[in-house]
């Protein structure tokens, strides 16, 4: 099968090239038109589909790469293919730093911010001399259609190819977890905000390069044009209609819009715009997964998972433990005095906690008591007014999330947060992954980890497809996989059957015995009671008692505070 | 479409059946251009298409050129320069017509001017700004008064009335840059003194603080290097924030009767140079200026002129080649001398237009008068300018 499609592929490329290199002009200048739009909808796909950063201004580097490739044409009178060159080195160099500012923006902040970011660079063209000014400037054009159409040709090629290995690759598993759940990507160790700086960086390359070809083949550069949003327009709706966020949508939803839009351009030049317009609306409202989206489940269309589980049977004893961890009682992360106020509210109000070595925390409270507060203090989610935490004896307030389970840390969420749009093997993957270096490391882990949690017959699947307990098993299943050595759940096992729990159980008993602590939030105590070694006791964001859990269950400030507002919350979910 | 492939097969049999001659006799000399007509540039542009369209009428009534009728293809640009150079792709590729014209502007025929001259096609140009014909492209002729020397009558009417400041404002294009640059270098050469000049980019819109830095230094002359739109915008500022000078002249934007209707009163007294008037004792000017009339009920601008003039200049050279040869087209025009409606055509080794010259108007009471050279002139300037009532 594969062999078939790298064939067909091959054919269809030297088809391609063959029908650039020996056609009519017309037939060139056409076959460029639509391979360049299918490049810069790749481009866009990258950024946009893969890493869920909806982009308002990608034109930005189409526009970059244009006037890259023109002043050095220009400056240093170099051959085309330097100038080209140029722009997809260049335009990446320049896409950092505007990451950098960028990326901190998300959602439709970014969409407008890139958009803004077009707009000013659309007019930094047109004040410098460099570039020359408003109404643009002449440069030199491609010695024939046909060269600019072979070019072209070749070098989409290259780019679809190079989408296709970062989309079966550790960093495009990562791409798509982070657009799936960026927090949850973060509390599994990847470094999100690198891996979007990355993908900016590379669709910058893209586009670029895009528009070093556009203004090559037309031997003109002008502001408004370079940095023009109808390209921009076009792009997304390649993609709508193609299929977001997938390897070979950009492809065919290339191949038909801009088809499409070239008849349209050849026989009613002046309607083009309009109509391209009510299709984009059209595609929107009709297949909002595009034509990927209409075959995603046929078996040629399907994702295939990254990589695939060691088969059953097969050791797994090359996966090391995290750390060498002692057996002995020690305090491994302690808070002191840890406070965090949001405006006036005291969400958590100087709480001592400690927990040791190779046993179990509890941590209860009722609703709006400060304990999910408490986790992210504790994960570095969030970082405390006043006080200290400490891991292993060394502060980590003020470090980002993502070092931490790096560091032995991992934490999971209240609600469930796994990568939808992954498959259950590389909801694992991706945090195993994230772990160790090597691949065959990773995929010994997340495969021990998937039997761990007995859902290794579902490897295949696709999240929903789980029950809301095997969802929860997952998430902790996808802890495992960094062997910590501090575990926090955060009501980790609400959902789940007795025998769910049961596995649980087993799970992070084995964590334990090698010395790690486990801190969990319940609000089913009969969930953990069986494993807390000790109970911590919050209310109004303050501690109102510890102890082992027989004794704090008795204590009447807990009874009263705890059980009675208990009851007073139910009371008002039921008026 | 299928009618289309009909019609094509149809074509090539019967021109495979009957004799080349009788079968060019019947096939059109397709002309092909893109032109302005929405946007900011459609009062220019279509004084253009007129005189196109009324060569072309003339020619076909007389029998065509090479006993061909003549066809205009074209297409709105609407002003964008990559839209035009993507229909002169599709013109030479898809609608492959035998003669290029020139968008309107000097920036848009920077922007087509590659992809025709790699086609190895003839462009006769009506657009004014030199690197087009700066000997990078050998197939593109200028048919029209080049944009260093526009400016230059008002030059000389100032040196007769002995003034000796001035202060520019220029549009920054390739014109604006252009005429200003050769205007700044004439009129120190003359011993007059630029005391400001600024450039303001195409999409400005508030010209209250250039108008009030140009009349800073109290010139004699204010001189705007401009289009239509910004002609208009600067000239409302500087009677808003009462500027004045003894001379105010503007390119391009006061040939056009828009330019009156939208100002009324305050486009009085502004000079404006031009390449032609329908005054113009030149060659055939006087049936033409009738023919325009008759036609349009308008009177014939310089834009309608030399648009007028360049199809004819087309008919002259092919008659002279007595076929559709590009190369030998693009000869003769490089060879071809001239009496245009517009002056004496000719052009030097790269293209450049060096035969047709400028005169000046000068909107009085409503109208616009030829005043400068005084040989030609239909009236006396009025000078100074009297200010703003």
């Amino acid at each position: 099968m594969n062999m078939f499609k790298l064939a067909a592929g091959f054919c269809f490329v030297g088809a391609g090239i063959a029908v650039a290199a020996f056609g009519s002009g017309f037939v060139a200048q056409t076959l460029f038109q639509i391979v360049l739009f299918i490049m810069l909808a790749i481009g866009w796909n990258i950024i946009s589909g893969f890493t869920g950063y909806v982009s308002f201004g990608q034109v930005s580097f189409f526009g970059l790469g244009a006037y890259i490739t023109s002043i050095v044409a220009l400056q240093f009178n170099v051959p085309w293919y330097v100038g080209l060159a140029a722009a997809g080195v260049i335009a990446p160099v320049m896409a950092l730093p505007l990451g950098l500012i960028m990326l901190r923006l998300s959602g439709i902040y970014f969409a407008l911010g890139m958009f803004g970011l077009a707009r000013i660079l659309q007019l930094i063209a047109s004040e410098l001399e460099i570039t020359g000014g408003p109404m643009g400037t002449s440069i030199p054009i491609a010695d024939s259609p046909q060269l600019a159409a072979v070019v072209c040709v070749s070098a989409t090629t290259l780019v679809v190819l190079l989408t296709y290995a970062l989309y079966r690759s550790r960093l495009g598993l990562s791409l798509m977890a982070i657009r799936d759940d960026p927090v949850a990507a973060e509390s599994i160790g990847i470094n999100t905000f690198k891996a979007k700086i990355i993908a900016f960086c590379i669709s910058a390359a893209v586009g670029g390069i895009g528009g070093a070809l556009y203004v090559w083949n037309i031997g003109f550069v002008d502001p408004a044009s370079a940095f023009s949003g109808t390209i921009e327009l076009q792009c997304v709706l390649i993609v709508l209609a193609g299929g977001i966020g997938t390897a070979f949508g950009p492809v065919i939803g290339g191949l038909i819009i801009s088809s499409f839009s070239t008849y349209l351009w050849l026989n009613f030049p002046l309607e083009q715009q309009a109509i391209l317009g009510i299709v984009t609306m059209f595609v929107a409202i009709v297949t909002p997964g595009g034509v990927a989206g209409l075959f995603a489940n046929s078996k040629l269309w399907k994702r295939q998972s990254l990589w695939r589980p060691i088969e059953a049977g097969a050791t797994l004893s090359n996966v090391t433990p995290f750390r060498a961890s002692g057996q002995d009682r020690k305090p491994i992360l302690t808070c002191q005095s840890i406070s965090v106020h949001f405006g006036g509210v005291r969400a958590v109000n100087s709480v001592d906690v400690t927990a040791y070595r190779g046993e179990m925390l509890a941590i209860i409270g009722p609703n709006g008591a400060g304990k999910s507060t408490l986790f992210n203090l504790m994960s570095s989610f969030l970082k405390p007014t006043a006080g200290r935490v400490e891991l292993n004896g060394i502060s980590i307030v003020g470090k980002k999330a993502y070092t931490l389970p790096h560091q032995g840390l991992v934490r999971t969420f209240q609600t469930s947060r796994l990568f939808s749009s992954l498959s259950v093997w590389e909801n694992i993957l991706v945090a195993a992954n994230s772990r160790y270096g090597k691949k065959a490391e990773a995929i010994a882990a997340a495969t021990k980890a998937l039997v761990d949690v007995d859902l290794l017959s579902h490897w295949q699947d696709s999240v929903d497809q789980l029950t809301p307990g095997q969802q929860r098993l997952l998430e902790i299943a996808r802890s495992l996989v960094f062997e910590p050595e501090v575990l926090l759940l955060d009501e980790a096992m609400a959902g789940m059957t007795m025998h769910e729990i049961g596995r649980v159980h087993q799970a992070l008993k084995r964590l334990m015995s090698r010395g790690a602590a486990v801190v969990a939030i319940e609000h089913v105590l009969p969930a953990i009671a069986p494993l807390a070694a000790r109970v911590h006791v919050l209310d109004f964001g303050t501690t109102v008692a510890e102890g082992i859990p027989a004794e704090v269950m008795r204590n009447p400030l807990v009874v009263e505070a705890y059980m009675g507002r208990e009851d007073a919350e139910s009371e008002k979910q039921h008026a | 479409m299928l009618q289309a492939i009909i019609r094509r097969i149809c074509t090539i049999a019967i021109l495979g059946c009957l004799s080349p001659a009788l079968a060019q006799a019947e096939a059109p000399i397709k002309i092909g251009l893109a032109i302005s007509e929405t946007g900011p540039s459609s009062p220019p542009s279509l004084f253009e298409l007129r005189g196109y369209e009324l060569a072309i009428q003339e020619i076909n009534q007389a029998g065509g050129i090479l006993h061909r009728p003549l066809e205009l293809v074209k297409y709105d640009d609407q002003g964008n320069p990559s839209t035009a150079a993507q229909l002169y792709q599709k013109l030479l590729t898809s609608d492959r017509v035998d003669l290029m014209l020139s968008p309107y502007s000097a920036d848009l025929t920077a922007a087509v001017a590659p992809i025709v001259n790699r086609a190895g096609r003839v462009m006769l140009t009506v657009t004014s700004a030199s690197d087009s014909y700066d000997g990078r492209y050998s197939y593109i002729v200028q048919g029209i008064t080049p944009a260093a020397r526009i400016m230059l009558p008002l030059l000389d009417l100032a040196k007769s009335k002995g003034y000796k400041t001035l202060s520019i404002l220029s549009l920054n294009n390739r014109l604006g840059a252009e005429a200003s640059k050769a205007l700044t270098a004439e009129a120190e050469a003359a011993g007059m003194k630029v005391l400001f000049h600024e450039t303001y980019s195409p999409i400005t819109t508030d010209f209250s603080a250039l108008a009030l830095k140009a009349g800073e230094p109290k010139p004699d002359m204010i001189l705007g290097t401009t289009y239509l739109a910004d002609s208009q915008g600067i000239l409302r500022a500087l009677k808003a924030q009462n500027v004045t000078a003894k001379m105010i002249g503007f390119s391009i934007g006061p040939i056009e009767p828009e330019f009156y209707k939208g100002l009324g009163g305050v486009a009085e007294d502004i000079f404006v140079p031009t390449s032609y008037f329908p005054t113009l004792k030149t060659n055939g000017n006087e049936e033409f200026v009738k023919n325009f009339r008759a036609k349009y009920d308008l009177d014939p601008t310089y834009h309608a002129a030399v648009a007028y003039a360049a199809v004819k200049t087309y008919a002259a050279a092919i008659e002279r080649v007595g076929k559709i040869d590009q190369d030998a087209i693009n000869k003769a025009l490089h060879d071809i001398e001239l009496d245009t409606v517009v002056g004496h055509f000719k052009v030097n080794a790269n293209g450049a237009q060096i035969g047709y010259s400028a005169y000046l108007l000068q909107w009085q009471k409503g109208k616009q008068v030829l005043v400068w050279p005084a040989a030609e002139a239909d009236a006396d300037p009025i000078l100074p300018h009297p200010g703003w009532q």
